[in-house]
């Protein structure tokens, strides 16, 4: 077997002594705090909140938002996926049968409890209907007690994307296709 | 006692006690706002009272109000010895907070054939007191953490206690060691042998003196305040919070700000100790008394540029980028501020010029050479805190047994040569 | 009958003469998909699902047409075989709409099972080119039918020709237009129906009561024997505790035992569950007024010292042991045990399959004891009733009632758990005792330990 013997550092001296290290540590840190002294402005931070942030890309994971059809009704068929991929169990459906002809199921009731979710975006990646997305931009939910914070169906389907998109590219099974 | 002894010792107890408690919210601050500063961030910086924020030092009282009024949560489980739970906490900023009068914030002055100490408790034991007193604040760390019925406080008394065993001893030998070369327990009487030269041109400053004792002490002395990168009773990457995890609203203050207090104290000793205490370099007490004028002319030519550069920097970085929409009253605080430093840069000038065109006489000199040894002192105070600040944000906190190897392994025997040392060398000199 | 030897992926079998091959791989636990092949139904041969390679035969073979015979070499394994059966598999799906996501039996569902072991390929059909069939038509007797997830196993249609012998399912049309349907005009109906749902290997067949109410992957199964008559039928008990709810039972399903039920129970007993949760009775009441438990057994102990005369009755669906118990208690304190079994018999409910008159589960194990089967005659000073239907049909005093649901009137009521809620033993009417397991976690208290603190107090 071949055995690659690693250099060990810090058994010279000068290491073991400590003190040298010390001091070129204190002056990396007095460099930056006399730099930053001298001129606060060259901080790199946002003055929030009257500044917004600027970075938010479309791969961000915001608030989850539920997506149309493109007549405007759920797309969701409360397949469960999200929530059986949902680490936190934070998803609360109830799957109703659907009466308008569109699909056979649809959610009653699809809820995320936001104080739970850890937004991984596992619910994005299994939801086979692109019926859940993490698209709207949004990093900030306030609400004064913890009942604000269930985001019922209502209120994530009228969020919209703000990457475009605002329909699904996704077609369920038996639905009709244009292309 | 006479009149003036009365006003200079309820003085030097009003202005230690100032020192002490003031510095609290001005460390905390200046910790959180130095740690960021060396992050690349900014700190706190908006809380503010009517559009003063002071670079935010604000944060601070808004902190301690909210630690006054949160809820007082005792554990369930803490049945027998409350009242010793409760007090423990007091028990620890007490020690610290006597651990500081004993610090001389100027030289003794002679009033009426008095001879009066400027130092809260006129003692000439000081360092005695120190050690004993500072040591004290162990105590409400070993009730507050036994008591807690918790294992992550039992932990961490169990490292203060192993730690105060193994930092005490170096800490006391490197003092035996200072005292061996001053000759004396008397703090004041320390400074005074500072005020020397050595080889006629260096200060003889403690620091250039025993260079060893100086790092023995100041490694030490950051073991017991329980600072980074010695805080492994606090230690809340692995036991939470030591002592303190039990502890919540203004008992949780208490040991808190008891650290801080603890800091400044042992910083008020190392510079009396090692850099001078209330000293100018080169200016003893005497040449000071002598030639006032001189000074006051010197400090009357340096005070307006200080006054220029502090304000340039002011209305530069008390303001906001463009991109900002609100200042949030920055630039009125900057104009306020301007105009109250310049209202004071002149009394000072006016009242310095005095000295130069009229002389002070012997009681004003006195008083003004007072005055002017506790601003060296408090400003040599501040730096020492910022050291203290710098090295906590520099280095990592070390490994337990690594603390205790260090304690062990290379600062009691390198104290204990030091004393060899520096005695042999005082019984060879015939100091 | 005598046994041949053969050789399954170059191991050994020692298995009877003229057996099935699908049923000896079956039995010895080897790997092997199938629709059309059932236990209970026997062979069809059209799914062709089960292919397996024998030696000395040019082709693969089905195993459910294949006799064993003395010194058959099978292979089940390999990329031959594997290959074969995936592109049967996608022959199987051709006009499959893949909705699994709206599909009941997703996650139970053997298209699916079969696609991760023997599929993985990409489809070449287009969505557009799949022929329609009708979804969601209702068969009658809670049974939905969706025409375009059948793969035509025929498994419904066999047990409806040769199990009820109702003919109501049959296969129509040909090719792609082949379908399951009823006769125009009528119904799938007869008291087994719905046990094409558990038949039914993919999404095609679903139960209306239990669709959308949960998906199968959530549902905890719990081996247990059916309350609904004295036959004690096998069952597994299909329950969740979903987050921030209660343990909730969601269907029952029939658990194979060929001493009992073979493979199937009847609708009712299917249904029982609902009635089971409806209706709880869930706190103590004294005079109609909830109190504690405390409160309550210290009631009960005063009543049972002071009365002069106590009768018991005893419900005869509690498990063995609970009888024994109250028997116990009755003779300590003592009570005449009864159990009026009028009120259980019906003889309309009766068949005869699986369906017996006595609809109560334990009704042997009563006979078996010294308990009668009587009303109380005389009066009566102090009624303890444990979950009796004719309780109330007694005059008394003072009235104890054990109760599992409510609409009990009462002097002193106390709560009991459901036979879901405790395990114990049942003994059926063909003299074979069967154990049920606890599913459910209960908030009412267990009847044996209500009993216990009772004596404990006198």
């Amino acid at each position: 077997m071949k055995i690659k013997v690693v250099k060990r550092y810090g058994t010279a001296f000068k290491d073991r002594l400590y003190i040298p290290a010390i001091i070129e540590g204190l002056k990396i840190t007095a460099k930056h705090l006399f730099k930053n002294v001298n001129d606060i402005k060259s901080v790199d931070v946002l003055e929030y909140p009257e500044e917004q942030p600027r970075d938010i890309s479309e791969r961000y994971r915001g608030l989850h938002r539920l997506t149309h059809r493109e007549d405007g009704s759920v797309r969701c068929v409360a397949c469960f996926m999200c929530a059986t991929a949902c680490p936190s169990s934070c998803i609360f459906i109830e799957a109703v049968e659907r009466t308008d002809g569109i699909d056979e199921k649809m959610p009653e009731r699809f809820a995320i409890d936001l104080l739970e979710c850890v937004f991984c975006g596992y619910c994005v990646e299994a939801c086979p209907c692109d019926a859940i997305r993490m698209d709207t931009g949004i990093f900030s939910v306030i609400g004064s007690k913890r009942e604000d914070f269930v985001m019922e169906k209502e209120q994530l389907l009228a969020q919209t994307g703000s990457f475009g998109d605002t329909f699904s590219r996704c077609h369920n099974a038996g639905e009709k296709q244009d292309d | 006692m006479s009149t003036a002894a009365l006003i200079v010792t309820l003085g030097s107890i009003v202005l230690g006690a100032l020192l002490a408690l003031m510095m609290i919210p001005v460390l905390v601050w200046l910790e959180r706002r130095i740690a960021g500063l060396i992050q690349d961030r900014v700190g706190p910086n908006r809380t503010n009272i009517l559009g003063f924020r002071l670079g935010g030092v604000v944060q601070s009282f808004a902190d301690v109000i909210k630690l006054v009024f949160k809820e007082e949560y005792y554990p369930g489980h803490i049945k027998t010895g409350r009242w010793l739970y409760i007090i423990a906490p007091a028990i620890t900023f007490s020690a610290a907070l006597l651990a500081f009068m004993v610090i001389p914030f100027a030289d003794t002055v002679q009033f009426g054939g008095e001879s009066l100490r400027i130092q809260p408790l006129p003692v000439d034991y000081g360092v005695l007191w120190y050690l004993a007193i500072g040591a004290l604040g162990m105590i409400g760390i070993f009730f507050g953490g036994w008591l807690s019925h918790n294992k992550y406080s039992l932990l961490g008394t169990q490292r203060a206690g192993s730690m105060g065993l193994s930092y005490e001893l170096p800490l006391g030998l490197a003092v035996v060691s200072m005292m061996l070369t001053y000759n004396t327990i008397d703090f004041n009487e320390m400074v005074r042998w500072q005020s020397g030269t050595v080889l006629g041109v260096v200060p003889a400053w403690g620091i250039l003196v025993q260079p060893l004792a100086f790092i023995i002490f100041v490694v030490a002395i950051f073991a017991e305040t329980n600072r980074a990168p010695f805080n492994v009773v606090e230690g809340e990457s692995e036991i939470i919070s030591g002592h303190m995890t039990e502890f919540s609203a203004m008992k949780f203050a208490l040991y808190f700000m008891g650290e801080y207090i603890a800091m400044n104290s042992a910083s008020a000793v190392v510079i009396t100790m090692f850099l001078g205490g209330y000293q100018l370099p080169w200016l003893s007490t005497e040449m000071l008394n002598i030639h006032f004028g001189i000074v006051a002319l010197a400090l009357m030519a340096v005070l307006p540029l200080f006054l220029f550069v502090i304000i340039r920097w002011m209305r530069r970085n008390n303001s906001v980028r463009t991109t900002v929409s609100t200042d949030g009253g920055r630039d009125f605080e900057t104009k306020v501020l301007t105009y109250a430093l310049i209202g004071m840069g002149v009394v000072l000038e006016l009242i310095l010029g005095c000295f130069v065109f009229f002389g002070g006489g012997g009681t004003g000199t006195a008083i003004a050479v007072i005055l002017l040894q506790i601003a060296v002192f408090v400003f040599k105070l501040m730096c020492f805190n910022i050291f203290f600040i710098v090295v906590r944000w520099t280095l990592p906190r070390f490994r337990f047994d690594q603390v205790q190897t260090l304690g062990w392994h290379y600062l009691l025997p390198l104290s204990l040569l030091n004393i060899f040392v520096t005695a042999i060398v005082i019984v060879g000199v015939g100091l | 009958m005598s046994q041949v030897t053969i050789t399954v992926d170059a191991q050994d079998y020692r298995v009877e003469e003229g057996s099935l091959l699908i049923e000896v791989l079956i039995q010895n636990g080897i790997k092997i998909p199938y629709f059309c092949y059932h236990e209970a139904l026997g062979a069809d041969g059209n799914c062709r699902m089960c292919m397996v390679e024998i030696e000395g035969q040019k082709r693969p073979q089905i195993a459910c047409d294949t006799i064993v015979k003395e010194g058959m070499g099978v292979r089940t394994k390999g990329e031959n075989i594997n290959g074969v059966r995936q592109r049967i598999l996608e022959l199987e799906l051709i006009n499959h709409p893949v909705d699994c996501p709206v599909c009941d039996q997703a996650g139970e569902c053997k298209l699916q099972d079969f696609y991760m072991d023997y599929g993985l390929y990409d489809s070449h059909i287009d969505m557009r080119q799949k022929i329609h069939g009708k979804k969601h038509v209702d068969l009658g007797s809670n049974v939905m039918l969706d025409q375009e997830r059948c793969v035509l196993c025929a498994r419904c249609t066999r047990f409806t020709a040769d199990v009820t012998k109702t003919h109501e399912l049959g296969i129509i049309g040909r090719g792609d237009h082949a379908r399951v349907s009823t006769m125009p005009g009528r119904k799938l109906e007869n008291p087994y129906a719905m046990n094409v749902v558990d038949l039914c290997p993919v999404g095609a067949l679903t139960s209306k009561d239990f669709r959308f109410h949960q998906r199968v992957w959530f549902l905890k199964s719990t081996p247990s024997v059916c309350h609904g008559c004295a036959m004690g039928c096998n069952i597994f008990i299909d329950h969740n505790k979903a987050k921030y709810k209660e343990d909730t039972i969601y269907r029952f399903r029939p658990r194979r035992n060929d001493a009992v039920n073979g493979h199937f129970i009847c609708d009712a007993g299917r249904l029982s569950y609902k009635a089971l949760q409806e209706n709880r009775q869930k706190e103590f009441e004294l005079g109609g007024d909830s109190c504690t438990e405390q409160e309550a057994l210290e009631a009960v102990k005063t009543a049972i010292l002071e009365a002069q005369n106590i009768t018991i009755l005893i419900d005869a669906n509690l498990y063995n042991e609970e009888i024994e118990r109250i028997i116990v208690f009755a003779s300590g304190i003592g009570a005449t045990v009864l159990c009026p079994s009028d009120c259980y018999y019906d003889e309309s409910f009766g068949d005869t399959w699986l369906k017996k008159p006595w609809r109560a589960a334990n009704i042997e194990y009563i006979n078996r004891t010294e308990i009668e089967h009587r009303l109380p005659e005389g009066s009566v000073d102090l009624l303890i009733s444990f979950n009796h239907p004719s309780s109330k049909t007694v005059d008394s005093r003072l009235k104890i009632i054990f109760a599992t649901h409510q609409g009990h009137k009462a002097d002193i009521l106390l709560p009991i758990s459901l036979f879901s809620e405790s395990s114990g033993s049942l003994t059926n009417i063909h003299g074979m005792t069967q154990h049920c397991e606890k599913a459910v976690e209960g908030e009412a208290p267990d009847l044996i330990r209500l009993v216990d603190m009772i004596e404990g107090e006198l």
